[in-house]
């Protein structure tokens, strides 16, 4: 639901080769990362070119998802991170940085 | 090299000659049926095909069909119609895809015997170790409270 893509999921490779291809070492969000309460709120905009204003409901709610963790974490740290996932090595770094 | 085993799945006795290599995953959806036994990672780290083992959760893709040999296995088959923790899945609408489910449901029927009443807190740290990709762990946990409620109603 989006909080995986901003804060969990990577890919990483050296020289061509995936080096975290298996679950042990691809973390991906447990049910200790999902907030209490999910509430939807449902904005209707009727899309251009679907059927009578048809748009997908489902995963298109996954897209504000990382940009609004964005940002809190600018908020709370004034830190505007640009790459994900926003993980706390990446986080840290850009805290760092002059 | 293959040896006979004899164990228990879903209530029914079984007798199988199993090689030696063979993975109680395999065994269970390949060779008995159980098709809710999913395998997810291979590595035992997601959670999807957990089975009961003599009452206790097991990644069966961790082990062995031969040392299941005596073993009592359940799988989400052998839970009854009207079973308290299936119902208040379905009743919770907690699954998406539904892959991972039955793995929850065996988490979730293993914490409810030991603990009748867990809080949320003892409801996530019994079910860390299961990953559902599609994020529907809030309809999960809510789902396991209504399933405990349920049971201590009666």
């Amino acid at each position: 639901m989006g909080l995986g893509q901003a804060l969990f999921d990577q890919i990483v490779f050296d020289q061509g080769r995936m080096l975290n291809g298996t679950l042990l070492v691809c973390q991906l969000p447990s049910i200790k990362d999902m907030p209490e309460r999910i509430t939807p709120i449902i904005v209707e905009n009727p899309h251009r070119s679907g059927p009578f204003g048809a748009k997908g409901v489902g995963e298109t709610g996954i897209i504000p998802l990382a940009p609004a963790i964005g940002n809190a974490v600018r908020d709370a740290t004034g830190v505007r991170c640009t790459t994900l996932p926003l993980t706390p090595e990446r986080l840290l770094a850009a805290m760092a940085a002059p | 090299m293959s040896t006979i085993i004899e164990l228990r799945v879903n209530g029914a006795a079984q007798r199988l000659a199993v090689d030696d290599d063979e993975l109680l995953l395999d065994v269970l959806r390949g060779r008995l049926g159980c098709t809710s036994v999913r395998e997810g990672c291979g590595v035992g780290v997601c959670g999807a095909c957990t089975v009961l083992v003599d009452g206790a959760s097991m990644s069966s893709c961790l082990m062995l069909a031969v040392r299941a040999d005596g073993a009592e296995i359940t799988t989400a088959e052998g839970l009854p119609a009207d079973d308290p923790v299936v119902a208040a899945f379905v009743a919770a609408g907690a699954l998406q895809c539904g892959y991972c489910i039955p793995g929850f449901v065996m988490m979730a029927t293993e914490l409810l015997a030991g603990n009748p009443s867990p809080d949320a807190d003892a409801i996530a740290d019994h079910l860390e170790g299961n990953i559902c990709r599609c994020g529907t762990y809030v309809e999960i946990r809510n789902a396991i409270a209504a399933a405990a409620a349920r049971k201590a109603n009666g």
